[in-house]
């Protein structure tokens, strides 16, 4: 009787929700002791579990390697900084709880890319906004000319010697634009030109460092 | 290469060197938790949510709790919004009547017949959080034995042969707390053979306990125990047992690293040794360190060569001297230390005297009994009467009995005259207190826990002003050429007597009203009246002995009250640290206020057991963890660019002292100087001050860089941080000024009073006029006389 009445109140699908809890209970139940026993062994949360990820002991490692490189792509693919770190760290749980078969490192950070990219995507999509980009494949294959298989590490090392090379003029402005988040016009004022100046300015010096770069990956 | 990508590629390194962003190291152990495979961590949730049945129904509402916990779990977990994907729907009713239904039997189940029978793993250990309750418990045992018992806030002892929960306090009950995490606070561990061996409970941090790595992540129910706080809460000791030294060392420490912990502050690091005796020479004896001391303490190897040399520096001369006038400035009205001793000599003989008690081991309590009794002779050159009547002339000047009994609830008792003087100060102690009471929110908060007599309200204020009314300062200026003017400049004869003509002394209520103040003490002792008239004496005679009975008794009452203690506490404590364990103005700085008000409170006790021990007080405070912190001193820049949360940081750690703060003015009316300086920087003060680097190329850019980049002063610095981000409790403190539609006059003053319970002066509020005719908002202007009053 109380089935039907609730039946019409709530559903089915609630009533099924609502009992949940009696099927786990009685399932609990009938479990007994000692399988709770069992279970809690198995799953490593008795306290005996001796080291952090028992089914891959490399995972530290792992994670130590590629990180940086996962990081860097979720940032150059449009993520902002505290986002990127979020996406890492849910790029490498899922990894962890369906582990890889690790082939080397370049496929390995593939496949991560490839998991942070859907990540981002299922976030964005969530958000109402859309991607960055909207050619994974070409991104990927631009991030690998760049990036290379050290995480970004020789580009971002190229980089600083390319920056060197530039105006002092270029190089305050840049530093302007991406240290202190200046506007077009607080750098346009700083440097005395206007800020169609400032915009060409920073342009020219851009692709002067992605020229530099580029030579230099060669 | 697509320039679009490359182009992205190029800024998000470009970001990443020159924005200084690096990627935050993930955390392996959170890792960890989160691969649980969350159908396991179902079941182990249903099974503590059967085995939770056993306990009082406080904690069993957590289970209902999910909304709460699984917002504090994404919060936690450091995903942000992602970790909100598995955020329940609220439960319906039918869903936790069912839920509670399928618990209760299945605890029902477990406890009659299952639990005895479950091994020792069923549940090793596990951590509950709720909104409002946080359980720790673990059963590792065959022989799990469980004791419960409840009084007040929930208890939780379970017990195992290996170790057993001994006492569980809840999180604590601040109201005032705004955090919605409730945190474990004590997990005593009491070995199982303790009985046997004797050993003593043994207090762990949550890091040391055996089930570190109990870790289950089910319906939010159960969560890391990394989850909850670190430390237990200390006990803060009982008044009936003298602290060693060592011991209150360690109380101070506990109470100061649970206050940090709590709030999530990372102390600085502490200083080498150098540092630290440089440091204490300066704050005990007021003098640099001496080439002398320094080798003698750095030629002593021993482990306590700390205290050793704190014994050493605290016997001698200059610590009294230094004392005496911290202790003078503490029990006058406003900071007159600095003062020229040739400018009065009254002051020099009140110092002098107060030395001597000192020396003499006298105690505080003593010492204020016998200056609140004091008639004498003032004069300059003559030594007739006594000394310490300077006290008198000081508060009393020209007979303002109200002004002088601010100088006693404020210096001896440490609360805001001023306030008390026109309002109800204490709502939880003061029962009349009218619903339209004009500032209920500037009681003390948790002050009434000790004692009612801590929160005096406005007919005590007035009560106490009927006993000073009879002391009397007659001031006779002098003949200029009678006066020895190389050793005065003071040409007035003052002398502190009883007033013969004590009468009847009436106040306004907030009605508006007046009321006749009667002669007795907050604590309800009567004393005699003016109007008590004696049978075989003169009226003057009747007078004077009644206000020398009267004024013994005010000693006494005052002296007995912890009030008093706490004052004591808190101008020793800030001396040392350079501001106060609680300040006045409770508003200002509303952050661990608990903490400190418990502290505080604790160290007032232990400062009358010890008889007022100054010696040993100084001594324990310079040895605590918190004097021994490194000092952050950012530069200017950093209070303008800085975030809002950046400088509340900031500021959470140096009002916690968690880092030392050197240069604290701990009264500086520098509004003149804030609004000269305001006017200068082209009535911005924010917006203008350059940031930038200066160029130097020729002698020219250097008088630009004059006119452009104003100097910045501790003061001014200090005015920025407080402008940029004034404390809650005081802006709304301020809004509510606002609409009582004051005038601007008395806005200025209510803000002055706070900072040293003196209105402005004349220049004080002809600055404060300007200020308000540059922001032409009162709100903006208030706000930044408040910014340069508070310390």
């Amino acid at each position: 009787m109380e089935l039907q009445s609730l039946r019409k109140q709530t559903g089915w699908k609630s009533i099924l929700r609502l009992a949940k809890p009696l099927i786990i209970s009685g399932q609990l139940l009938s479990l007994g002791a000692s399988q709770f026993s069992l279970v809690m062994k198995e799953d490593g949360l008795d306290g005996s579990s001796g080291t952090d990820f028992p089914d891959w002991p490399e995972a530290p490692l792992f994670i130590e390697k590629h990180q940086t490189g996962v990081w860097r792509f979720l940032r150059a693919i449009g993520c902002d900084s505290s986002l990127a770190d979020d996406l890492t760290q849910e790029t490498f749980l899922a990894v962890l709880r369906k582990p890889i078969e690790i082939v080397n490192d370049a496929a390995s950070a593939s496949y991560l890319r490839r998991v942070a990219y859907h990540l981002l995507v299922t976030s964005k999509r969530r958000n109402s906004r859309t991607i960055v980009t909207s050619s994974m494949d070409v991104f990927e294959r631009d991030w690998v000319r760049w990036a290379g298989e050290d995480s970004g590490d020789t580009a971002v090392e190229a980089l600083e010697n390319c920056f060197e090379r530039l105006t002092s003029r270029a190089q305050l402005a840049l530093r302007m634009r991406f240290s202190e988040k200046a506007t077009r016009e607080e750098i346009a004022i700083e440097l005395g030109i206007t800020e169609h100046g400032a915009k060409n300015l920073m342009q020219r010096a851009k692709r002067l460092l992605r020229d530099c770069i580029e030579a230099k990956l060669k | 290469m697509n320039k679009t990508n490359s182009e992205q590629i190029l800024d998000s390194f470009l970001s990443e060197r020159l924005g200084h962003e690096v990627a935050k190291p993930i955390d392996l152990k959170l890792l960890q938790t989160r691969t649980v495979d969350p159908q396991k961590s179902e079941r182990l949730t249903q099974a503590v949510h059967a085995a939770s049945q056993k306990w009082p129904a406080t904690i069993q509402s957590n289970f209902d709790s999910r909304q709460s916990v699984s917002s504090k779990r994404s919060r936690v977990f450091g995903a942000g919004k992602h970790a909100q994907r598995g955020k329940r729907r609220k439960p319906t009713i039918w869903n936790r009547t069912l839920y509670l239904l399928s618990g209760v039997a299945a605890g029902a189940i477990l406890a009659v017949g299952s639990w005895s029978l479950l091994p020792s793993s069923f549940i090793h250990s596990f951590v509950v959080n709720g909104p409002d309750k946080s359980v720790v418990a673990s059963t590792s045992s065959d022989e799990v034995s469980v004791k419960e018992k409840q009084s007040g806030d929930a208890q939780l002892s379970k017990q195992s042969p290996d170790y057993r929960i001994a006492e569980f306090s809840p999180g604590n009950s601040e109201q005032n707390d705004t955090s919605s995490t409730k945190l474990v606070d004590a997990v005593e561990l009491v070995p199982s053979d303790s009985k046997a061996s004797g050993s003593s409970p043994e207090i762990l941090s949550m890091e040391q306990l055996p089930f570190t790595k109990s870790l289950a992540i089910g319906d939010g129910s159960i969560e890391s125990r990394q989850l909850m706080g670190d430390l237990p809460k200390p006990r803060m000791t009982s008044s009936e047992v003298l602290l060693d030294s060592p011991d209150l060392v360690a109380l101070v420490d506990d109470q100061m690293e649970y206050m940090w912990n709590r709030r999530k502050v990372i102390a600085t690091p502490s200083i080498p040794d150098e540092q630290w005796i440089e440091r204490a020479s300066i704050r005990i004896t007021g003098k640099p360190l001496s080439e002398q001391d320094k080798e003698s303490f750095l030629a002593d190897k021993a482990d306590n060569r700390r205290e050793n040399w704190l014994d050493q520096v605290t016997s001698r001369d200059d610590f009294y001297r230094f004392w005496t006038s911290r202790f003078t400035d503490a029990i006058l009205p406003n900071a007159q230390s600095l003062e020229p001793a040739i400018s009065n000599p009254s002051r020099t003989r009140f110092k002098q005297w107060i030395a001597a008690r000192l020396r003499d081991s006298t105690s505080l309590d003593q010492i204020v009994q016998e200056i609140l009794v004091a008639q004498g002779d003032l004069t300059p050159g003559t030594s007739a009467g006594s000394p310490q009547a300077y006290w008198w002339a000081e508060n009393a000047a020209n007979n303002d009995h109200s002004r002088a009994t601010s100088g006693i609830a404020s210096n001896l008792l440490g609360q805001r005259g001023s306030c008390i003087r026109c309002h109800d100060s204490n709502v939880i102690a003061n029962s009349d207190v009218k619903p339209d009471s004009p500032t209920p929110s500037f009681s003390p908060r948790g002050s009434a826990s000790r004692s009612r007599l801590q929160a005096l309200t406005r007919s005590d204020y007035w009560n106490l002003a009927l006993v000073v009314s009879g002391i009397d300062v007659s001031v006779t200026e002098l003949d200029p050429s009678s006066v020895d003017t190389q050793t005065t400049e003071d040409t007035n004869k003052r002398t502190v007597g009883y007033n013969k003509s004590w009468n009847a002394l009436f106040y306004e209520q907030a009605d508006r009203t007046l009321v006749a103040a009667q002669s007795k003490l907050p604590n309800g002792m009567e004393l005699i009246s003016p109007t008590d008239k004696r049978e075989g004496s003169t009226e003057s005679e009747n007078s004077t002995e009644s206000i020398e009975k009267n004024l013994q008794q005010l000693g006494k009452w005052l002296t007995s009250t912890p009030s008093f203690d706490e004052r004591q506490v808190n101008w020793v404590w800030e001396s040392i640290f350079g501001q106060p364990l609680q300040t006045r103005y409770t508003l200002a700085d509303s952050v661990g206020l608990v903490e400190r008000r418990e502290l505080l409170e604790a160290l007032g006790a232990q400062f009358r057991r010890s008889q007022f021990d100054l010696r040993k007080l100084v001594k324990v405070l310079a040895l605590t963890k918190a004097f021994n912190r490194q000092v952050v001193q950012s530069d200017p820049v950093w209070y303008i660019t800085s975030t809002p949360q950046e400088l509340s940081e900031y500021q959470n750690r140096q009002r916690l002292f968690a880092s030392y703060s050197a240069s604290m003015d701990p009264s500086f009316r520098s509004i003149a100087n804030v609004t000269t300086w305001f006017r200068k920087s082209h009535n911005s003060v924010l917006g203008q001050l350059n940031t930038q680097q200066p160029k130097l190329q020729n002698s020219a850019d250097l008088i630009a860089i004059e006119q452009t980049t104003p100097q910045v002063t501790s003061a001014q610095t200090q005015f920025i941080v407080r402008s940029r981000v004034l404390p809650t409790g005081l802006s709304s403190e301020v809004d509510r000024w606002l609409k009582s539609s004051m005038r601007w006059e008395d806005l200025v003053d209510h803000a002055f009073y706070l900072s040293d319970d003196t209105a402005a002066t004349k220049e004080e509020q002809s600055s404060a006029r300007e200020l308000l005719s540059s922001t032409r908002d009162r709100r903006q202007a208030i706000h930044r006389i408040l910014a340069s009053q508070l310390p």
